[in-house]
């Protein structure tokens, strides 16, 4: 079975192929960027961790969005991104025909 | 480095001319000569950037100038080197190149990373037949230009750093050329150290030369050069094998750098079947100057993200790997400068993102296969800071230095365990940083504190390495007048987590002016902590920042951690006790990040209270986040 990764596997063959998190949760179709299907939290940089540009000094140029299962909550991706960039789509598998 | 070769390896790399046992026993001479000139140049040079932070390479070419065997150094010289040999090919008449002859050339437009990597390359004959090339490169610490140092602070062009020279013979068979050694010192401020830098490099190509020459004369030049495309063919045939091991797909990564602007690097990385490509064809337009790398440095900086996560066990034939790895770029980018477009700070700009964002999507890659995820690490340190420093030092000696302590970054997380503390750098399977003493002892410094910084290290079921913080004030001298401070991954943490784990922290440096440092010295204090300390604190915004340091300044920086792996609330709460306990992570950030409530007296986890904090956190995650649909696909996605 193909897999994004540890948590994400993707489920089925050509058009029907979903991606799955590792709960059951149907994510949505894998010919989709599976992080528009999930829940996302998007805030300032610094909510990365505590030693993340804790002085502000590239002011609110960069967000931090976290992707959350919506069945789980199960934190699935962090990503690091300027505020007007789309959701960058990391991974896209080959699914079996 | 481990080198095993399966049976059918040896037997494409036989080719009919040697015997498996034979290749074996000259492809690990060849391997053991590039270490032993790479010694050599160490040894040699005065150059604590040489000798303590090995911030060099070597390399050996076939005759065309593919580089067969890298040194384990800074590996992206390998393709510096090659495409210096080639440009000589290309530009040198046949019998301009004999033996002895030794060339060297600092010009990014033909293969050095930056200027002040200068490549030094020799041609190695058996009899009067050009079989190979050795090459070496040493980061120089000052080539000129209008600002002390690698940083053309202010530049707008090539026109305005340092000086170019495309490859010009240094040593005319077996004879050093006094007027180009004259030539070429007459541009840095730093003579004496720059030309014990060039010895050296020559003295590694020596090395290199001799050695490979006993063994055609031991072996017979057929067999050698038999043995040397076996390398090739067996490394491209290791390596499609290994690719074919992967699942198919596409990767994409956006790395950032921190300039006047923030410039993307942008890769997408598509493995098919059994062959890998790299197209940077998105990343920014170049900046003027400064920030940007010329195409071979981009190369080179793919094969350095490669050689790590794929070819942990193989030969490190770069020439064997392009074989099977293609990359785009497109001229006028940030990662493929189109003249006059200055180079001066690429190996810590341009290129050095091109190999963080290639090994983001190598990572990836290796997170989704079931058979290959134990090689699986987490984004390394994905931005370094360096203070370049300048003056007048404790023996009243004119200086230069570059600073490279921050090369002890996090690494990224592993599948099954966390990255290293101060790990290192993607780059080097060989970096180590000088200690402390033989830093205050060629510099005019003192330290007041380096150690780990904990919660710096990337957040996960497994975290990412945490990185070292540093403090020191000037020793001896009055004031340090010059001191350039650069980093990107300032406003960012360029060390991304996988699959749920969080960036690493982001580079920091302040000063702290002004102090009463001496006053506590005085009293017997070592005071580590800025907060414990009178003066106004600078903190800089800039991501390059030209500064000095006077008597009662304290200057602190923070180096860059690694990406973690996988949601930190899956993280094992006796883990994170562990990392508490010797200092990894406080307790703040124990509770933050993983959930763990640690009772600090009894020095345990409090299950239940760690119990309600993680589902806590749970709960907040679903009513902090919204489900993206409508607003989400509206902004698109790429
Ligand atoms: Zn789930």
């Amino acid at each position: 079975m193909p897999r994004l990764n540890e948590q994400i596997e993707i489920v089925g063959r050509g058009s029907e192929a979903i991606a799955v998190c590792r709960c059951g949760y149907e994510i949505g179709p894998a010919a989709e960027n599976y992080k528009v299907h999930l829940l996302m939290r998007e805030g300032p940089v610094q909510n990365a961790g505590p030693w993340v540009d804790p002085n502000g000094i590239g002011g609110d140029r960069f967000v931090c969005r976290e992707f959350f299962c919506p069945g789980c909550v199960t934190l699935l991706d962090v990503e690091i991104a300027q505020r007007h960039e789309p959701i960058l789509w990391d991974v896209r598998l080959d699914v079996p025909e | 480095m481990t080198d095993t070769f399966a049976p059918e390896d040896l037997t494409a790399g036989g080719n009919g001319a040697l015997d498996p046992v034979t290749f074996e026993i000259l492809r690990s001479r060849l391997s053991a000569i590039n270490d032993e000139a790479a010694m050599t140049m160490r040894l040699v040079s005065g150059s604590p950037v040489a000798n303590e932070a090995y911030d060099m390479n070597v390399g050996l070419m076939d005759a065309d100038g593919d580089c067969f065997a890298i040194g384990m150094y800074i590996t992206i010289h390998a393709l510096a080197l090659s495409s210096t040999v080639k440009d000589i090919r290309q530009r040198f008449a046949a019998d301009d190149v004999g033996p002895g002859d030794v060339f060297m050339s600092n010009d990014p437009y033909v293969g050095a990373c930056h200027q002040m990597d200068v490549a030094v390359v020799a041609p190695i004959f058996a009899g009067d037949r050009l079989v190979a090339w050795t090459g070496s490169t040493v980061h120089q610490i000052d080539l000129g230009g209008p600002v002390e140092g690698q940083v053309q602070l202010g530049a707008t062009s090539i026109w305005s750093e340092q000086p170019l020279f495309p490859p010009i013979k240094i040593v005319d068979a077996g004879e050093l050329r006094p007027d180009v050694e004259r030539g070429y010192l007459r541009r840095t401020r730093l003579p004496h150290l720059v030309d014990l830098d060039l010895k050296a490099m020559i003295a590694g190509c020596n090395v290199g030369v001799a050695r490979v020459q006993d063994l055609t004369g031991r072996y017979g030049t057929d067999v050698v050069l038999a043995a040397i495309e076996g390398i090739n063919v067996a490394t491209a045939a290791r390596f499609r094998a290994r690719l074919a091991e992967l699942p198919d797909g596409t990767w994409s990564h956006r790395g950032y750098i921190e300039y006047d602007e923030v410039y993307p690097v942008v890769v997408e990385m598509t493995k098919d079947g059994d062959s890998l490509t790299f197209d940077y064809t998105k990343s920014a337009d170049q900046a003027g100057a400064v920030i940007n790398c010329t195409r071979p440095a981009c190369v080179g900086a793919v094969v350095a993200a490669v050689l790590p996560y794929l070819c942990y066990d193989m030969a490190w034939s770069p020439a064997g790997l392009q074989r099977a790895i293609e990359v785009r770029t497109r001229e006028g980018t940030v990662v493929h400068a189109a003249w006059p477009a200055g180079t001066s700070k690429a190996t810590t700009t341009g290129s050095f993102m091109a190999t963080i964002s290639a090994g983001v999507c190598l990572s990836k890659l290796l997170a989704a296969s079931e058979g290959h995820l134990r090689q699986f690490m987490s984004t390394w340190m994905g931005g370094l800071y360096v203070e370049d420093m300048f003056g007048v030092d404790q023996r009243g000696e004119f200086f230069g230095a570059a600073i490279l302590d921050a090369m002890a970054g996090g690494s990224g997380a592993r599948a099954f365990a966390d990255g290293l503390d101060a790990g290192g750098f993607l780059d080097s399977p060989s970096a180590i940083i000088a200690n402390i003493e033989d830093i205050e002892y060629s510099y005019p410094v003192l330290y007041l504190s380096r150690r780990i910084q904990p919660d710096t290290g990337g957040a996960g079921k497994y975290r990412g390495g945490n990185t070292l913080a540093m403090t020191y004030i000037t020793h001896d001298v009055e004031r340090l007048p010059t001191k350039i401070l650069h980093a990107i991954g300032t406003f960012q943490p360029g060390s991304i987590g996988v699959a749920g784990g969080y960036p690493s922290n982001t580079n920091q440096f302040v000063i702290k002016r002004e102090t009463n440092v001496r006053d506590l010295l005085a009293g017997g204090a070592v005071p580590d902590d800025l907060g414990a300390l009178d003066g106004e604190l600078e903190i800089f915004a800039d991501p390059i920042v030209k500064t000095s340091q006077g008597p009662d300044d304290v200057h602190r920086y923070v180096a860059m951690g690694g990406g973690g792996y996988l949601d930190p609330l899956d993280r094992e709460p006796e883990l994170v006790l562990a990392d508490y306990v010797v200092g990894a992570v406080t307790v703040a950030h124990a509770s933050d990040a993983y959930g763990v409530v640690i009772d600090v007296d009894e020095m345990c986890v409090d299950e239940a209270a760690t119990d309600r904090r993680r589902r806590q956190i749970r709960d907040e995650r679903r009513h902090s986040a919204t489900v993206p649909g409508a607003a989400t696909r509206q902004r698109g996605s790429t």
